[in-house]
């Protein structure tokens, strides 16, 4: 097994910054995903870490050993890549055993290794073959073989998923984290899907051009969000971000703008002399996930006038089968609901959306950091702190 | 008016559309009839094709029964030719030294620009760039143009090799003069200008490798030569398979500039190859029936060389690469 530290990795190409600045801890036996849109840095990071490029500034550990200018053969990690980069000249047998031969370890202990890992992956039947007469999902496994086999301290993996069809992917997800839970190694695994990040990660690091927005488990990065950028990354359709006012009524605060009024559930906090804080005022970002809003016709709300909420008006209605996704237009923006279906929303009608204060977030409109303004529980993220609290 | 054209969506614009484009059922119908189309398109391709290969080969054919001196009546005289040409030893010299010279061309057009390629490849960036063009700055020299340069170059009193040996101290030999030299001589200045091209055409290969197959291989743990010897050089079986049979094919027809403009074949026949032979039955001898019969048995033996380097790469392919380690 083996613990890998990024230590304030940079990457430079002439003027482009592809990694900025970024550290990270990875734990012995972590699943982490590096999470984020193309051209983020995940690869080049994760490429750093392997030895295939080298960094323009900060160290690589790997079991508290600077691995920094060391070849990437000497540093016990496997690594599978989004092309699986099989060699087509060599049989499946001889890809998988390619690394042991590169290692002079003698016949008979390959041959027995090279079965062992194609009984785990299922490949004993294809040993003979080439990689051009194997499909994607069954290349892919014999990419993940070839790592196997090596028995390294840790895998990398560049979007390994990402050539196979829907179907196919969501099967060897799974097979994925059960063989991670099986060999119980440190995986490192880049990938721009949120799903794979969320359902296979220990724990996620979402990067944004080259710097790290957050590292957490995948509840934390889905629940608490640090940063703008964040929270509409992760979440399909992502979270809505509305621009908004925080203001004070009644002594309690609001997020307020054009057909929006959300209550925040905190009483405006008072300085030590008993001044009302300065943080109403504040311009911020509502941050609300489709699925926390609940949406009545507007009449029936009407009713209810204890609930101000956002209204707005059904632009349309998409269906999901299970799921619909109502498009909003509250104000000048829209906002998506996703509730079961039927929801009986139709287009052009008149709605009124409710959420539970716990279910807002607030982010600060021009640094995008997530607002704290009530004790987290589940969060252990620095962010930037609003003087507002429970 | 009558006769200024079917307007559009009459019976008279349908019947015209059809002889240009959209049919009546959509298809695009050409000017031609649907079933002379296809034959109106390949005919330029089998004309020339039947002008100056099938018809030339049956006529070589047809010549190598004939005593024919280009001048005088053609007389048939049955296998004659090929009786007098395996009864004469400077035929079977012209074809022992063809295969000299692919056997001494093949490494020169393979190993050679394959390993310069390779090196190339392994060292990308500018200066690599500009020592593959100096590589192929030869291949665009005319071929007439380059031996006559090499005739200047060698020549024993005035050519500047010798100069330069001389004033070291070093005894300038005969380059085209001596048997022993002359054919190396003409194999140097033949691969000179296909070393550069083969180099190209080995580095378009390796541009097409999956860069991160390299990768994985020194993740995995092998050496920069394990790479080369297991990774890449397999990955090449393929063109260097094509090069060795254009090689085989082909050294004869490379060399013949070379041959015809530089040494003639001499001195005593030490350069003399088969294509410059069947040249000297027809040009020199004017004995067109024994040129032709040299061709059909040369051709026979190229078809034979051609058989063996597939039989021979088949196997290398099959076999996949060697184990390591």
């Amino acid at each position: 097994m083996s613990r890998i530290t990024v230590r304030n990795v940079t990457r430079r190409y002439q003027d482009t910054t592809a990694v900025d600045g970024v550290s990270l801890d990875i734990a012995d036996g972590d699943f982490l995903v590096l999470l984020g849109p193309s051209g983020c840095g995940k690869s080049t990071l994760l490429r750093t870490i392997a030895g295939l490029i080298a960094p323009s500034e900060g160290q690589i550990l790997v079991d508290d050993r600077d691995v920094t200018d060391t070849p990437a053969r000497d540093r016990d990690l496997a690594m599978v890549f989004q092309s699986y980069a099989l060699y087509p000249h060599l049989t499946v047998a001889r890809n998988i055993g390619f690394p042991l031969r590169a290692k002079r370890r003698n016949r008979a202990e390959i041959r027995t290794r090279v079965a062992e890992v194609a009984q785990i992956l299922d490949l004993s039947a294809l040993l003979n073959r080439r990689p051009r007469e194997l499909s994607g999902g069954q290349r892919q496994r014999v990419a993940l073989g070839r790592a196997l086999v090596r028995d390294p301290g840790a895998f990398l993996m560049d979007e390994p998923l990402s050539n196979l069809d829907a179907q196919l992917r969501t099967a060897t997800r799974t097979e994925i984290t059960e063989l991670h839970r099986r060999l119980g190694r440190t995986f490192v695994y880049v990938t721009h899907d949120q799903v794979e990040a969320m359902t296979m990660a220990t724990s996620v690091a979402v990067l944004n051009k080259g710097r790290l927005e957050q590292v957490g488990t995948p509840t934390e990065v889905y629940d608490s969000p640090a940063s703008a950028f964040v929270a509409s990354f992760l979440g399909s359709p992502p979270m809505n971000l509305i621009p908004a006012e925080v203001t004070t009524r009644d002594g309690r605060l609001h997020a307020v703008a054009v057909g929006v009024d959300v209550p925040l559930g905190i009483d405006v906090p008072r300085s030590a002399d008993g001044e009302p804080d300065p943080s109403a005022g504040r311009e911020v970002q509502l941050g609300v996930r489709p699925e926390h809003l609940t949406a009545t016709h507007a009449d029936a709300a009407d009713d209810d006038a204890a609930v101000p909420a956002l209204r707005g008006k059904v632009r349309t209605v998409e269906n999901l089968g299970s799921e619909e996704i109502a498009h909003v237009i509250v104000g000048d923006g829209e906002v998506r609901v996703r509730a079961r279906r039927p929801a009986g929303l139709a287009a052009g009608d008149t709605v009124a959306l409710q959420v539970r204060p716990e279910h807002t977030h607030l982010f600060d409109r021009e640094s995008g950091r997530r607002l704290v303004w009530r004790p987290d529980q589940h969060s252990s993220i620095p962010a930037a702190r609003v003087p507002v609290t429970t | 008016m009558a006769g200024a054209g079917a307007a559009p969506g009459t019976a008279q614009s349908a019947r015209d559309g059809r002889k240009g484009r959209g049919g009546r059922d959509g298809r695009v119908v050409t000017g031609i009839g649907t079933r002379s189309g296809p034959w109106a398109y390949s005919a330029p391709a089998i004309l020339s094709l039947l002008a100056w290969v099938y018809v030339p080969m049956v006529a070589t054919g047809v010549a190598s029964l004939l005593d024919w001196n280009l001048t005088t009546p053609a007389r048939f005289v049955g296998l004659a030719n090929y009786r007098r040409l395996l009864a004469d030893h400077d035929f079977y010299r012209a074809l022992w030294q063809t295969g000299s010279y692919v056997i001494m061309m093949l490494p020169l057009a393979t190993a050679v620009p394959l390993a310069l390629a390779i090196a190339l490849w392994l060292r990308p960036g500018r200066a690599s760039r500009v020592y593959r063009a100096l590589l192929f700055l030869p291949v665009v020299l005319a071929p007439a143009a380059n031996a006559v340069s090499w005739q200047f170059i060698l020549n024993p009193l005035q050519g500047v090799t010798n100069a330069v040996l001389v004033g070291v101290g070093l005894p300038g030999p005969g380059w085209l003069n001596d048997p022993s030299w002359a054919p190396l001589v003409i194999v140097a200045i033949t691969t000179g200008k296909i070393v550069g091209l083969n180099t190209l055409l080995f580095s378009a290969s390796l541009s097409a490798i999956d860069l991160s197959t390299i990768e994985v291989a020194r993740i995995d743990g092998a050496t920069s030569w394990e790479i080369v010897r297991y990774v890449v050089v397999p990955q090449l079986v393929r063109p260097v398979a094509l090069l060795g049979l254009l090689c085989v094919l082909l050294a004869g027809q490379w060399i013949f500039t070379n041959v015809a403009l530089v040494t003639q074949g001499g001195p005593d026949g030490s350069t003399d190859n088969a294509f410059y032979r069947i040249y000297t039955y027809a040009f020199t001898f004017f004995d067109t029936g024994t040129a032709a019969a040299a061709a059909v048995v040369i051709t026979g033996g190229v078809a034979i060389g051609y058989a063996a380097v597939r039989l021979v790469t088949g196997r290398i392919r099959r076999a996949g690469a060697p184990a390591a380690g």
